[in-house]
C-alpha cells in the first residue's frame, strides 16, 4: 500500500503558516497593495480574454426604467443632489454676473468635461466581502491617472458613450456621489481610496439649504476618519447646520462639475473657535456595484469662447 | 516540477474565471475546490506546500481576514495525510478498511474551507445571517459540483494508476 514517502507534511505545513504571518503581517502594514495591483494585472489579459468570449451584457440607459425600489430610490436621490448643486451654481453665477454686470461671459459654463470610465469592484461577490480594499477592473489602459476621482454609478449610467447619448459634461454628472479617488494604478487594474479613509482629503463647500432655497457656503477640507468624515478649516464665522450637502469647490476657480460627499450629520461649535463637523457619506463603499472614473480633460468649446472674449476686449 | 506547474496553472485559470464571471462563479468557488484537490491529488508534502502557497497568493490578491483559510486548510490535510498514512500500515498488516471514504475527503474539506471563510470574514455570523445565506447557497451552487467533478477525476485516475497514491 505504502509506494512512496509522503515526505514531511508538518514541515510544509509550517512553511505554510510562515508564509500566511508574513503576509498577515504586510497587509496590515498595507505594504500588500501594490503587490495586489501587480497580480490582478497579471491575471488581466486572461480575464479580459475570457469576458471577450461572453456576449456583451446589456447596456443601461439614462430612460431605463427602475427595476427595484433601490434603484428608484438612488436615482431620485441623485436627482434630487443634482438640482440641489444646480441651485446652488445657478444663485452663484447670478451673483457673480450682478456684481460684474456689464462684462462679457462665454457662453460655455464648464471649463472641464468629464470622460466617465465605467468599472467593475473587484472582489466583492460570492464569500469574500473586503470592503477596506476597493479595486477596480479599470487601469492606464482605459486612460485613467493617479488621483481621479471614483463616482458611484448605480443609479444611472453616467458614461455609455454616443451611443446611449449621454455627453462628457452632461448635467447628470452634477450631483453624482463620490466613493473615493484612485489611490494606486495598473495597467488594467486601480485601486480606489474610499473616501472614509484616513488618508482621504479633499477641498470641499457646504451648501446650506433653508426651505425652498439652497445657499453656497463656506469652504472646507473634508478628511475620513474609518467610518465616516469629518469637515476642518471652515472659518469660524461660518454657519453650518446638520442637514447641509457637502459637494466639491471648482478646482483652482476653475467651474466644473460638483460632486456630492454627503451630508452634515453633525456640526459643533466648539469653545476654542472651531467647528467640529461629521459629515455621512453620500454612499457606502458596502453598497456600491458599479462605479465611474471621472478623467477630467479641458472643454475646448469653452477656452475658445474665452479666447475670443478676451481678443474682442483688447479691440480698440 | 509538473505537478506544481499544473496546479498553479489551474488555480490561475479559476482566478481568472471567478474574475471575468462574478455572477456565474461567485469568488472561491472554483479555487478552492481546485487547491483542495490539488493538494490531495499528490498525497504528499509537496502537495501541501504548492496548495498553501497558492491559497497565500489568493488571499493576497483577495484579503478576507486574517490568512486563516491555507494555515487551517494546511494543517487539517497535514493531520490526515500523516494519520491515513500510518492507518494504511495498520490495514496492509491487519487488513481493517479505511473508515472515511476517499470521495467524500475533498467535499468535507470543501465545507470546512467555506466555513473558515464565513467566521473570518463575518466575525457576527448570527447578524449577517440574511446577507450570508443567498451568497453561501451561490457559492455552494458552483463549489459543490466542481469539488465533486474533480473528486471523481482524483479517483478515477487512480484507478488505473496514472495517479500514484502514498
Amino acid at each position: 500500500m505504502d509506494r512512496r514517502p509522503i515526505g514531511r507534511p508538518w514541515l510544509a505545513c509550517t512553511v505554510v503558516v510562515l508564509l500566511a504571518a508574513a503576509a498577515g503581517w504586510a497587509q496590515s502594514r498595507r505594504l500588500l497593495t501594490d503587490v495586489r495591483i501587480v497580480l490582478l494585472d497579471a491575471l488581466s489579459p486572461g480575464r479580459l480574454a475570457v469576458m471577450s468570449l461572453a456576449p456583451p451584457s446589456p447596456k443601461t440607459t439614462l430612460s431605463a426604467p427602475a427595476d427595484s425600489p433601490k434603484r428608484e430610490r438612488n436615482i431620485l436621490e441623485q436627482q434630487r443632489r443634482r438640482l440641489l448643486i444646480e441651485n446652488a451654481r445657478l444663485r452663484n453665477e447670478l451673483r457673480l454676473l450682478q456684481r460684474s454686470s456689464g462684462h462679457r461671459r462665454p457662453t460655455e459654463t464648464d471649463f472641464l468635461r468629464l470622460r466617465l470610465v465605467e468599472a467593475r469592484i473587484l472582489g466583492r461577490r460570492g464569500i469574500p466581502d473586503s470592503v477596506k480594499d476597493l479595486l477596480i477592473d479599470a487601469g492606464t489602459a482605459h486612460g485613467l491617472r493617479h488621483e481621479e476621482l471614483v463616482l458611484d454609478a448605480s443609479g444611472i449610467v453616467l458614461d455609455r458613450g454616443t451611443v446611449d447619448g449621454v455627453q462628457p459634461g452632461h448635467p447628470v454628472l452634477y450631483g453624482t456621489a463620490v466613493v473615493g479617488r484612485i489611490d494606486r494604478i495598473g495597467r488594467w487594474v486601480s485601486h480606489v481610496l474610499p473616501i472614509t479613509d484616513p488618508k482621504f482629503s479633499a477641498e470641499v463647500q457646504l451648501i446650506h439649504h433653508t426651505a425652498g432655497t439652497s445657499h453656497p457656503g463656506c469652504t472646507g477640507l473634508l478628511e475620513g476618519t474609518g467610518n465616516a468624515c469629518r469637515i476642518t478649516g471652515t472659518p469660524a464665522t461660518a454657519s453650518i447646520a446638520v442637514g447641509d450637502e457637502v459637494v466639491s469647490v471648482d478646482a483652482a476657480g476653475i467651474i466644473g462639475p460638483r460632486f456630492s460627499y454627503g451630508r452634515v450629520i453633525q456640526a459643533e461649535f466648539r469653545s476654542a473657535g472651531q467647528w467640529d463637523v461629521v459629515v455621512e457619506p453620500a454612499v457606502s463603499p458596502t453598497d456600491v456595484t458599479r462605479v465611474a472614473v471621472a478623467v477630467p480633460r479641458l472643454n475646448s468649446r469653452r477656452l475658445q469662447s474665452v479666447r475670443s472674449a478676451i481678443q474682442e476686449d483688447s479691440r480698440p | 516540477m509538473t505537478y506544481a506547474f499544473c496546479l498553479t496553472g489551474l488555480t490561475w485559470f479559476s482566478l481568472m474565471l471567478e474574475q471575468a464571471f462574478p455572477d456565474l462563479f461567485p469568488y472561491r468557488s472554483i479555487i478552492l475546490p481546485v487547491v483542495i484537490v490539488g493538494m490531495l491529488w499528490d498525497g504528499t508534502s509537496r502537495g501541501i506546500l504548492v496548495g498553501g502557497g497558492l491559497l497565500v497568493v489568493d488571499w493576497i490578491i483577495r484579503p478576507t481576514g486574517p490568512p486563516l483559510l491555507p494555515v487551517i486548510l494546511s494543517t487539517v490535510i497535514a493531520v490526515f495525510m500523516t494519520r491515513r498514512h500510518a492507518r494504511n500500515r495498520l490495514a496492509y498488516h491487519t487488513g481493517r478498511r479505511r473508515q472515511l471514504p476517499d470521495w467524500s475527503l475533498p467535499v468535507l474539506l470543501l465545507l470546512m474551507a467555506a466555513g473558515v471563510l464565513t467566521i473570518t470574514t463575518w466575525p457576527d455570523v448570527t447578524a449577517s445571517f440574511p446577507v450570508l445565506l443567498p451568497r453561501l447557497a451561490l457559492f455552494f451552487r458552483t463549489s459543490v459540483p466542481v469539488c465533486i467533478l474533480l473528486t471523481a477525476v482524483m479517483l478515477l485516475t487512480s484507478e488505473p494508476g496514472w495517479r500514484r497514491i502514498s
